[in-house]
């Protein structure tokens, strides 16, 4: 306990005095005489505990309140340190979490919101010889403003926006402790960070107590049930997509959505106990057989944290293209010889065990096929080559095609020497070998050692030639290589059941996968296409591959950067936000890149730190608490209330009747009653920014999450709104109702009825200024979202039914020039309108406008809404909804009238 | 005569002082059960030796050849003795009131005018405190008492009930007791002596004399208050008040019971003692 005036303590003494008054008038008491005592004295000796006992509690409360008294003059300030009342500056670090997990939503306002929201508070209470130094932190070391006043650090946190980044609060408190530890000697020192408080904040590392004379205060938020993807990748199959989904505070199973572009979803459930589950989404077929690819973004349900619900993939397969099976004898169909066998291997296209749909063809006849329908050409009994065919072979490999060649029985060595000549091994001849195989992982569990040969052709592998497979005496048995853009794998020995009894063997579709696979190009070479947030995307161009001078790169946000390429490789230094990054070369080519948030440090679990290394507070008394730690409570406050409770008893012991007693104690409770009435809680502000409250009411209130964002970085590019890129999400009865002068609320199927206390409540918000926007996104004919709708309007403005707007409305002149209103449907009228005092209180659309901002990942829009230009009017419509609500008739005042005249006479008829 | 006042006289001068039983020691004006010297006729009887002969009923014997003689109803004088508290308590006097003590004296006084008057005896006995006058018959006797109340100096007994018992061993036997006290002192002393009062075939009656400030308790605030009869009581007027005016009305009305019961009448005045003697010697 310190004071700001300890000299007022000198005071104390005083608190005597009501002793020594009681004493004095003991003396002073008046004396009467009286004619016996007998009745008097039995009267008083009963009385006497009970006066006593009065004349003691006054006694005491007077004392008590003298010395609250005096206790409050002197300024009592309790945890406070010594320095408390002396005009000491304040060196304050701010820490304020950019890491993702800010972004979670707790009553309608995400962490972020509110942990800036308490800084700034905190800042206004800060005084004139105050220093600040703000720095926002993620998982790199922050870097601190220079001291600067409070004004400058507000604006600092005011422009702050949450990242996408994992947090590190040892690095950043670190970074802040050797910064206040360079501060003047003398001046207090005190660390504040606005994060979440959340476990995952020290997962990189413990934070360290304080060091002596500082004072550490850090945010606590309660934890929130979230559901995140930690990984997605393809399943060993290379059939589906698994992936493996992670929870805290709420069972990991849940349904997921996959979306593989445009207008290519599916569903799927995870599965699985407790805070794991997983999910094997299955994958559709790819675009182009030849090089499989899929990309896209899986969802999860949408929660606290919704923006770790989505995970972007983008998975390779190799390719697996039909097979052209071309066959030298003409008999090699009949049963035993190496066509016979394929045939069963490959069987029919939906039921193959080789995984390749092929087409059988006599290789007389290789003129005839349409080669470019297929990725690879098997020739499985090179024999008596039909002329042009070894080079025609050639050729398709250079050209990037994949030819695998296993010989003949009946070979010759001209056939072996025009086959040498280009591929990735050298036939020489027919020789005698021994039983088995060498182990190969991909054979792994089949029986090498049983594969008998009755002969082999020796192959000598070209120098960069790759062995595949080794006989068990080391000869090479698959060898395989490059082939110009393509790749070629040769077959030691002849397949026929007379020259091995490889076929027979139950290991011969695996061989068959095998021998294909090696004769596909080698994917690995290009690198992976997952990063996380944060990381550099590189593009690189095997020598193969023509690189182009330079790619242009597709945001995820729709902007689009070029990126030269240098040494056959294209560099985006950091991919700043999760997405798809799609890198499109000149020629059509691209490539997509997959980024996502980094959750293995567990940055997505919202549970706070059992025992954060500072001082906790909720966001809502951060400046309490923290000029309480810093500065020391006052208790002032307490002592004049003590003091006034000490008087209050006074008047209420010292009241000379009972009735007066009575009336005394009423006042009292009165005053009493009047004091603790409570305050109501100022809400919260948004300050100036625009907030996209959408209303969640009804099964489809949600069609595209992403599309308010679209508009809202439309509306902050295009006019001078000034917005907050997280939308507001709330039910009618939550309190944020009055704090979003704007409410959208679209819907196709049935929702449910209002009830009562919400239909009030939307009355009041209507009344009070509110704004509200339905939007009948069904499309079609009007069916029971449009019934409800109607229904809603006129029980909401009873007064002011729905009424069409005209062409010439000022909604269509708000900020774009519409000659009438139009959305992506075609529904008259487009604009139904309830004006409440002269504004439009209640808008209804049918025009599902709102659909127009729907895109997929990769900037695709998803419905078709007519074409490009009626795409752009129904933006601009919903543009000029939201300007109306902000701006009302303002655009209808005259003196924008000749400026409108002017600007529709330019744009023609 | 001090402290009998021709005004109270005028005022007093219909009322009549009655014992129930008159002391039969001596002729006077009270119907007695005895036969005696009256005019009154009781009866007659026969003759019989010794009978005086001036008391023969002549015209009976006229009439029926026989002696009777005449028998009348003795009248006697009663004995009334006035006691007069003379503890100090009774000296008190409100504000602007004069002390309880001159009403006390000018109650005895009228009521020895009142019996000597009739014809009775008066007597004053002092209750605490020296002095009294024999019960004795005549006008003259009048005097002596006025001379004896003028005397009076209130004692500084405190206890009332002992002082009564006291005065009660002096008093005669079968004389008609009128007490004139506040009663004011520790409630079952009193009682008791006012029983011995009553004892003897005495006829007790009392006469209380009060001071409004005794009922009221109207003080206010801290007080110190001094007894009269001595001691000291510090208290605080406010809190003790309600309870004191509580505690003086169940002290009033276990007097009046306990009275009631010895067959005593008790009257009870606070300043117009006239009305409160009119009550007590009512028939």
């Amino acid at each position: 306990m310190n004071f700001l005036t300890p000299a007022a303590l000198w005071a104390l003494p005083a608190a005597v005095l009501p002793t020594l008054i009681h004493l004095l008038s003991r003396r002073a008491r008046r004396r009467v005489e009286f004619s016996d005592l007998a009745l008097l004295s039995s009267v008083e000796a009963r009385l006497r505990p009970r006066a006593r006992l009065h004349d003691l509690l006054l006694l005491a409360v007077r004392t008590a309140l003298i010395l609250f008294l005096v206790l409050a003059a002197a300024g009592p300030v309790s945890r406070g340190g010594a320095a408390a009342g002396r005009g000491d500056g304040l060196d304050l670090a701010i820490l304020f979490d950019e890491s993702y997990s800010m972004r979670a939503v707790q009553d309608g306002r995400t962490r972020f919101e509110r942990a800036r929201e308490a800084g700034r508070r905190l800042l206004r209470r800060l005084g004139s010889g105050d220093r600040v130094a703000v720095a926002g932190f993620d998982d790199r070391t922050p870097v601190f403003s220079a001291w600067t006043d409070a004004a400058a650090a507000d604006a600092t946190l005011a422009a702050a926006v949450p990242g996408w980044r994992g947090s590190d609060a040892a690095r950043a408190v670190a970074a802040a402790r050797t910064l206040l530890s360079r501060s003047p000697r003398g001046r207090r020192r005190a660390l504040v960070v606005l994060g979440d408080g959340a476990a995952h904040m020290f997962a990189a590392g413990p934070v360290g107590p304080a060091p002596d004379g500082e004072t550490d205060i850090g945010l606590r938020m309660p934890a929130l049930p979230n559901r995140w993807i930690e990984d997605a990748r393809l399943a060993p199959d290379a059939l589906s997509l698994e992936a493996f989904v992670r929870s805290s505070g709420a069972p990991a199973a849940a349904p997921l959505e996959a979306h593989f572009g445009v207008g290519r979803a599916s569903t799927a459930r995870a599965s699985g106990v407790g805070d794991r589950a997983r999910a094997s989404v299955p994958l559709p077929e790819p675009e182009d057989p030849r090089d499989p690819r899929w990309s896209g973004r899986l969802v999860l349900p949408p929660d606290a944290l919704s923006q770790d619900g989505s995970y972007y993939f983008s998975a390779r397969r190799k390719p697996s293209p039909p097979v052209l099976v071309l066959l030298c004898d003409p008999d090699g169909e009949r049963a035993g010889r190496a066509g016979w066998f394929l045939r069963r291997v490959f069987g029919r296209a939906d039921a193959t065990l080789a995984g390749r749909r092929a087409d059988e063809r006599p290789a007389a006849l290789w003129r005839d096929a349409d080669w470019s329908a297929y990725g690879a050409v098997l020739l499985a009994d090179a024999e008596n080559l039909p002329a042009g065919l070894s080079a025609a072979l050639e050729e398709f490999a250079a050209r990037g095609g994949s030819v695998l060649v296993a010989p003949g029985e009946n070979a010759r060595p001209e056939d072996f020497a025009r086959l040498s000549g280009w591929l990735p091994a050298r036939l020489e001849r027919f020789e005698t070998a021994p039983a088995g195989l060498r182990f190969a992982p991909s054979l792994a569990g089949f029986e090498l050692g049983k594969v008998e040969f009755s002969r082999r052709v020796r192959l000598t592998p070209a120098p960069g030639a790759r062995v595949d497979l080794a006989a068990s005496d080391g000869a090479p048995m698959l060898v395989s290589g490059r082939v110009g853009r393509g790749r070629a794998a040769v077959w030691g020995a002849p397949l026929d059941a007379d020259g091995s009894n490889l076929a027979l063997k139950p290991m011969f579709p695996a061989w068959t996968r095998l021998l294909l696979d090696a004769g596909l190009p080698e994917i690995a070479a290009s690198p992976t296409r997952q990063a996380f947030v944060g990381e550099p995307l590189a593009r690189v161009w095997s020598a193969d591959e023509a690189a182009p001078d330079r790619v242009r790169v597709r945001l995820p946000d729709g902007r689009h950067t070029t990126l030269p390429v240098r040494g056959r490789r294209a560099l985006l230094p950091s991919a700043d936000e999760p997405g798809l990054y799609r890198f499109e070369e000149p020629g059509g080519a691209d490539a997509v890149f997959a980024v996502n948030l980094d959750a293995r440090r567990g940055e997505s679990d919202l549970t706070p730190a059992p025992r954060p290394p500072w001082t906790p507070a909720a966001p809502e008394d951060l400046d309490a608490v923290f000029l309480a730690a810093v500065y020391g409570v006052d208790r002032r406050g307490l002592c004049l209330w003590l003091a006034a409770l000490a008087l209050a008893l006074e008047m209420l012991l010292s009241a000379p009747s009972r009735a007066a007693k009575t009336r005394v104690g009423a006042a009292l409770a009165c005053a009493l009653a009047l004091a603790a009435l409570p305050a109501a809680p100022a809400r919260a502000q948004q300050a100036d920014r625009f907030v996209w409250t959408q209303w969640r009411w009804g099964p489809d209130w949600d069609p595209d999450a992403q599309a308010p964002r679209r508009l809202l970085t439309a509306l902050a590019e295009e006019t001078s709104v000034r917005v907050l890129p997280e939308r507001r999400v709330i039910d009618l009865d939550d309190p944020a109702l009055f704090s979003s002068p704007f409410l959208y609320l679209t819907g196709a199927g049935l929702p449910a009825e209002l009830d009562d206390s919400r239909l009030r409540r939307l009355r009041q918000y209507l009344a009070a200024g509110g704004f509200l926007w339905i939007e009948d996104a069904s499309g079609g004919p009007p069916a029971a979202f449009d019934r409800w709708a109607r229904a809603l309007a006129a029980k909401a403005l009873p007064g002011a039914p729905l009424t069409p707007l005209p062409d010439d409305h000022v909604v269509d002149r708000t900020f774009f020039l519409l000659r009438r209103a139009e959305g992506c449907s075609d529904a008259e009228p487009a604009l139904e309108a309830a004006s409440l005092g002269g504004r439009l209180a209640l808008v209804y659309s049918r025009a599902d406008a709102m659909s127009a901002w729907a895109e997929d990942a990769l900037g695709h829009p998803l419905t078709p809404c007519g074409d490009q230009r009626r795409r752009e009017l129904a933006r601009r419509l919903t543009i000029n909804i939201v300007m109306y609500s902000l701006t009302g008739s303002y655009k209808a005042d005259a003196v924008h009238q000749a400026l409108i005249l002017s600007k529709l006479r330019e744009a023609g008829p | 005569m001090r402290w009998l006042d021709p005004a109270d006289q005028a005022r007093l001068k219909g009322l009549r002082f009655t014992p129930r039983r008159a002391a039969a020691h001596a002729a006077g004006s009270h119907r007695s059960a005895a036969r005696g010297f009256s005019r009154e006729f009781d009866e007659r009887r026969p003759y019989a030796a010794g009978d005086e002969a001036r008391s023969i009923d002549w015209k009976a014997y006229a009439r029926l050849d026989r002696w009777y003689v005449r028998q009348n109803r003795a009248e006697v004088r009663a004995r009334v003795v006035v006691a007069v508290d003379a503890t100090a308590s009774m000296s008190y006097a409100g504000a602007g009131r004069p002390p309880k003590l001159d009403a006390a004296r000018r109650a005895a006084a009228a009521l020895a005018w009142l019996a000597l008057s009739r014809g009775d005896e008066a007597g004053l006995a002092l209750i605490g405190a020296a002095g009294g006058v024999p019960a004795r018959g005549g006008a003259a006797h009048l005097e002596a008492i006025d001379r004896a109340l003028d005397e009076i100096r209130p004692g500084a007994d405190p206890d009332l009930g002992s002082a009564l018992a006291a005065a009660a061993a002096e008093l005669p036997a079968r004389a008609a007791v009128v007490l004139i006290s506040d009663l004011m002192g520790e409630t079952a002393a009193v009682l008791r002596g006012l029983r011995r009062l009553a004892a003897g075939r005495r006829e007790l009656r009392v006469l209380r004399v009060l001071d409004s400030d005794e009922r009221e308790f109207p003080f206010s605030g801290p007080l110190l208050a001094l007894g009269l009869e001595g001691g000291r009581v510090s208290l605080d007027a406010d809190a003790a008040g309600s309870a004191y005016r509580a505690a003086f009305a169940a002290q009033a009305e276990a007097y009046r019971a306990a009275l009631r019961r010895a067959g005593a009448r008790l009257s009870e005045t606070e300043g117009d003692w006239t009305r409160a003697l009119a009550r007590l010697l009512a028939p």
